[in-house]
């Protein structure tokens, strides 16, 4: 898996095989073919466009120069601005994120929780505290929780996550409007280190060539729909799944699209409770999640088959409830065979090591769901073959895209903008060119170390638990109650999940 | 200009073989001085280039546009960080952090952005620039200073585009000989020779009149190659004879510097050497870093006594 990302294979693939355009196709069927054949009930395709028609921008003369422009307002762009505006070796740069949209800061936390939220990881607060936007969130509202059950519904296995006896949170739940309100908030209080234009679409950019010593000007270009042009050593493009950096660079992009959708809603629970678990279930048509907003409120992130989705969207209020609670408590399909073996291996495990394995807990049930909340939207997995090249990068969505079983897309975006920082910072605190391909590279690689990894396993965990199939889910769930026994074992899975 | 594969450099050829064509070379100079003004004059008028398209429209034509290409050509041979001078590209790695950390602790400097502004740099042999401008962009006022006209206007044309080092980087042609001529003496902060002296015929003088262009208590940077057995296989035989990657004849290796010859000669012109480091060059992962032998490549630092610091200390 990690070999058919990998830059310098894939990139020789691609060379070799994308020769004529009528070829794709069949070259991208040579490529999955190294890696043991097409996947089931999901298609690859090679989404990248071709480059926007050249246009004559030459006579533009660049309006105005920063050291920096981060395209993109998003949670990682604005998170990437902030970072970059706030390190030491950076001062005095002129940096400027562009964002297409309006600056959305919340006057007041809303009373009704917004659907939308992610799962931050301790690597991810380290990075708001680092750019001083953690207190502004934290003040709105962020829910941590300190335990993680996961359980699989064709058997009787699970594992459970959790650090030093319920001691230290696993990660925050935290509503999307939330953190981006606590990063435009930050990005007020750095004005004069950052620059941003909110409402500023971006026409097209204009990336120079390497050999940057001939006659025209060796920046890359950014130039706005008003008209405006402007210059920069390193363009940072955030700007999400269909980035249009990425595709003004040529750079290609593998995707796969899970013929899935993942619908999204606030819940609220029958009965107030602690409500410090994350609970995730694998139904045979995808994970169902429920992550803590509050002690009353609970948020669903339910993946599944596309119909399924729509369905689920048009249902009565009290339907949908009552399907969200039989996906978290109704039996599916079972087999004695499987489920003898289940036990079998959990007495052994228990005789071993008694007090080694956690108790199994129940979830919440689901009273009500809050009017207009639900909405769904496609799953599909994207990695782009390369992050950088001569004075700009990819970060975030734009660079790579996953499923979000395990809410790590926004986590891995944040764990870019870290590592760029810190690359731009280093090149920057030797007088070293900052847009040179050079330096870039050690992002990309660092990066790719991280990434690719993590989306193998997220794809792995996909394709394991999409079956009820009896010898994978015997296969599956012994795996998962050796897992869940091996502490080592499982505290290695928290780390590598928690950057 | 020969190019150096070994150490990476183009050479200029300002390489003296006795007293009398340097006189001759000082009175060319001195001729040509109109030139040196020249040069100049082209690296601020492609400076405003960037900024403002008619006034450069209009200079740009006082410059003969064949020119202009032929150098922007030779910049990007100094400037290709994969071509014959890579070696150089990435010795910055190791000379810009012992320039800069050196530099911050003299001054008691603790910002890091920026970190050598105000202080005043001479970058002698500076060919296209590629440490003057990372130490420019350290935010030091730096003079670039090669006896090659042809280098220096490489270098002006290559940070032509870059409007941060309009204020702070300039390129002059000439020698240490001439700025010490001129009266430039006591005047900058730092000095860097950085695989210079291993070219220069008269070790003697070229320190002295290094020595003369610093401030008193300010630093002086070389980097070079030892004359050892090893760089005499290496340097010389291996790179010249055997995988000939240098033309024959490039490298003098009687001219390379032993460490203890530098530090004499440093001392005898009131300047003392605090610091000195070997550095090794990996040329397949084309990686530098320290190591405890001056076998071969090596850096030392040393600063020019300060006779009234001397007199407040005792």
């Amino acid at each position: 898996m990690s070999a058919l990302f990998c830059r310098s294979t894939l990139r020789t693939l691609i060379r070799s095989t994308y020769v004529r355009p009528g070829s794709r196709r069949s070259a991208v069927r040579t490529l999955s073919s190294t890696t043991g054949g097409e996947p089931q009930q999901s298609t690859t395709t090679e989404d990248s466009a071709p480059p926007p028609p050249e246009e004559t921008w030459e006579d533009d003369m660049s309006q105005d120069f920063y050291d920096i422009i981060v395209s993109g307002g998003g949670m990682v762009g604005a998170a990437m601005a902030l970072a970059l505006g706030s390190d030491p070796c950076l001062m005095g740069r002129r940096i400027l994120m562009l964002d297409g949209g309006p600056r959305r800061v919340l006057t007041q936390v809303p009373d009704r929780f917004s659907s939308r939220v992610c799962s931050l990881t301790p690597g991810t607060v380290q990075l708001l505290q680092d750019i001083g936007a953690w207190d502004y969130i934290n003040k709105m509202r962020v829910r941590p929780y300190k335990r993680m059950q996961v359980w699989d519904a064709c058997s009787d296995a699970m594992i459970t996550f959790d650090r030093d006896d319920l001691n230290e949170d696993i990660a925050h739940i935290v509503e999307n409007d939330v953190i981006l309100s606590g990063l435009m908030q930050q990005l007020d209080a750095m004005r004069g280190l950052v620059d941003v234009m909110f409402d500023t679409r971006v026409k097209g950019y204009k990336l120079p060539s390497k050999a940057a010593d001939g006659e025209d000007s060796p920046w890359a270009r950014v130039i706005l729909e008003d008209g405006r042009v402007l210059d920069t050593r390193l363009l940072i493009g955030a700007d999400g799944p269909k980035s249009l950096l990425r595709q003004t660079a040529n750079i290609r992009q593998l995707s796969w699209s899970y013929s899935q959708a993942g619908v999204v809603a606030t819940l609220k629970l029958s009965e107030p409770t602690v409500n410090n678990v994350a609970w995730q279930r694998f139904l045979p048509t995808g994970p169902i999640a429920m992550l803590p907003l509050s002690e009353t409120h609970s948020n669903l992130v339910w993946s599944t088959t596309t119909e399924d989705a729509e369905t689920l969207l048009k249902m009565q209020a009290d339907e949908f409830v009552e399907a969200v609670n039989s996906a978290f408590w109704q039996d599916y399909k079972r087999e004695a065979a499987v489920d003898s073996a289940v036990q079998t291996v959990q007495s052994i495990l228990s005789a071993i090591s008694p007090g080694g394995t956690s108790a199994r807990q129940l979830p919440p049930s689901v009273s009500d769901v809050d009017e207009d909340s639900r909405a769904m939207f496609p799953l599909g997995l994207g990695h782009a073959t390369q992050y950088v090249k001569h004075r700009m990068a990819i970060i975030g969505d734009a660079a790579h895209r996953v499923h979000p079983m395990a809410g790590q897309g926004v986590n891995l975006g944040f764990g870019d903008v870290s590592c760029l920082r810190q690359v731009v910072s280093e090149a920057e605190a030797t007088g070293e060119d900052i847009g040179s391909v050079d330096r870039l590279l050690e992002f990309e690689t660092k990066r790719q170390q991280a990434v690719i990894p993590m989306m193998a396993a997220i794809e792995g965990l996909h394709r394991l638990y999409s079956s009820d199939n009896p010898a994978l889910v015997l296969l599956r769930s012994v795996g998962l109650q050796f897992t869940n026994a091996i502490k080592p074992l499982k505290n290695e899975i928290m780390g590598f999940a928690s950057k | 200009m020969h190019p150096c594969k070994l150490c990476g450099r183009m050479i200029s050829v300002f390489l003296r073989s006795n007293r009398a064509p340097l006189l001759r070379l000082n009175g060319v100079l001195n001729t040509t001085r109109r030139n040196t003004s020249f040069s100049l004059r082209y690296c601020s008028s492609t400076a405003e280039y960037s900024s403002s398209e008619s006034a450069a429209k209009k200079k740009k034509t006082s410059i003969n546009p064949e020119e202009v290409k032929k150098f922007n050509a030779l910049a990007s041979k100094w400037w290709d960080t994969k071509g014959e001078l890579k070696a150089l590209h990435t010795m910055n790695r190791l000379r810009v952090p012992l320039i800069r950390d050196t530099l911050m602790k003299h001054h008691s400097v603790s910002r890091k952005s920026r970190p050598l502004e105000g202080l005043r740099i001479l970058d002698v042999g500076c060919g296209g620039g590629i440490l003057s401008v990372p130490l420019a962009k350290l935010g030091a006022q730096v003079t670039g200073l090669d006896a090659s006209e042809e280098a220096v206007k490489a270098a002006a044309a290559h940070m032509a585009h870059d409007p941060s080092l309009k204020d702070t980087l300039t390129f002059t042609h000439g020698t240490v000989e001439d700025l010490v001529a001129s009266e430039v003496r006591d005047y900058y902060d730092a000095l860097v020779a950085s695989e210079v002296i291993e070219h220069v015929d008269a070790l003697d003088d070229f320190i002295g009149s290094s020595c003369d262009l610093v401030k008193p208590g300010g630093s002086l940077f070389f980097t070079t190659i030892n004359r050892t057995n090893q760089s005499y296989y290496l340097a010389v035989i291996a790179a010249e004879y055997i995988v000939r990657v240098v033309p024959r004849g490039t490298h003098n290796w009687n001219k390379f510097v032993p460490p203890e010859e530098l530090k004499e000669e440093l001392r005898a012109n009131n300047c003392h050497p605090r610091l000195i480091h070997g550095m090794s060059y990996n040329p397949f992962l084309n990686h530098w870093s320290w190591t405890g032998s001056t076998e071969m490549n090596y850096a030392l630092h040393a600063i020019k006594d300060d006779p009234e610091a001397t007199h407040k200390d005792s």
